[in-house]
């Protein structure tokens, strides 16, 4: 898996159009995408759009927001139209396990298989760095995870000053504990659009650390990805 | 089901639907959908119907529906009319 495009999770125009840019996965953002006011019709919206798409070889993803903001609800609503894995954000030993519960009463609730839907932890936390092993041993439901290199330096308690060393151990660790479990690690978004050889420069060192592939937040960045990382 | 308030859900933008639902002293579910003129007379007659049948599976009885379409997808016309009563209840 190199490449996953985030779609806005109540867009209509954007969900028709989600895998036309040729992304191994596409992921429907319930979190930060959607106002706190649209989360409810974004549920339903994902609910209904996900059993209607012919999605073809795409990977279908949803990211729900945070287990202790509304992820419970992502799942059970959202969940209803069977994703093949949902993308939990602030992912750590708390809210893990929470979700994991969650998504095995969803299975159970519409005669899923068991253990059929994934979970893709992001891990954006000191504490979840640096227990990244113990993390993804806690799960079996685990099929990658992503490393938000922003929160983790906002959690860290430091500004972002640009310079990829500022991240340089905990991007390793997680490339390398994702290695040993024997799953994708999929590097972080590249926001600044308009900077290209900037992102272009930054998938090439996420692939040198051992990154399987790149989060992207524009359909325009896909071929780039797929690229890199093939 | 009984609505005690007006639901909105869904946007006036392109591929969207906008529905408005509020209770009504009338029995039934009356329907007022408004969009493209050439979408209308192609789909008017399926997206109505495709609203009353989501508002009858989703138990409403007295209700004004008001949808303005802009090219939505059925998906986005039943999750929206869905959601605009789940915000009506």
């Amino acid at each position: 898996m190199k490449s996953i495009l985030l779609i806005n999770g109540n867009d209509p125009k954007a969900l028709l159009n989600s895998t036309l840019y040729g992304a191994d996965a596409v992921a429907y953002d319930l979190h930060e995408a959607v106002s706190a006011n649209d989360k409810d019709a974004a549920r339903l919206l994902l609910q209904e759009a996900l059993a209607f798409f012919d999605f073809g070889d795409s990977g279908v993803f949803v990211r729900v927001n945070p287990m202790s903001e509304g992820g419970d609800k992502d799942i059970a609503v959202a969940g209803k139209g069977k994703p093949q894995a949902f993308i939990l954000p602030c992912a750590d030993a708390q809210s893990l396990p929470q979700a994991d519960a969650a998504v095995s009463a969803l299975e159970a609730a519409n005669g899923f298989a068991a253990g059929s839907i994934k979970l893709i932890p992001t891990v954006e936390s000191v504490a979840a760095v640096e227990n990244i092993g113990a993390l993804l041993a806690s799960c079996p439901r685990i099929m990658a995870v992503i490393f938000n290199a922003e929160n983790f330096l906002k959690d860290l308690g430091v500004a972002e000053t640009g310079d990829a060393s500022q991240i340089l151990y905990a991007r390793s660790k997680v490339a390398l504990a994702c290695r040993a479990a024997g799953i994708p690690a999929i590097d972080r978004p590249w926001k600044d659009l308009k900077n290209r050889d900037g992102f272009e420069a930054d998938a090439r060192n996420g692939k040198a650390l051992g990154f399987s592939g790149k989060l992207a937040v524009s359909g325009g960045q896909v071929p780039s990805i797929n690229e890199i990382f093939a | 089901m009984k609505l005690n308030k007006t639901g909105e859900a869904g946007a006036a933008e392109s591929g969207d639907i906008l529905v408005t639902v509020a209770p009504s002293e009338e029995p039934g579910i009356q329907i007022e959908l408004s969009g493209k003129s050439v979408i209308l007379k192609q789909f008017g007659r399926q997206i109505r119907e495709l609203i009353q049948k989501t508002a009858e599976e989703n138990g409403l009885e007295n209700a004004r529906i008001c949808a303005k379409d802009n090219g939505a997808l059925d998906c986005t016309i039943k999750a929206r009319v869905r959601a605009a009563i789940q915000r009506a209840v």
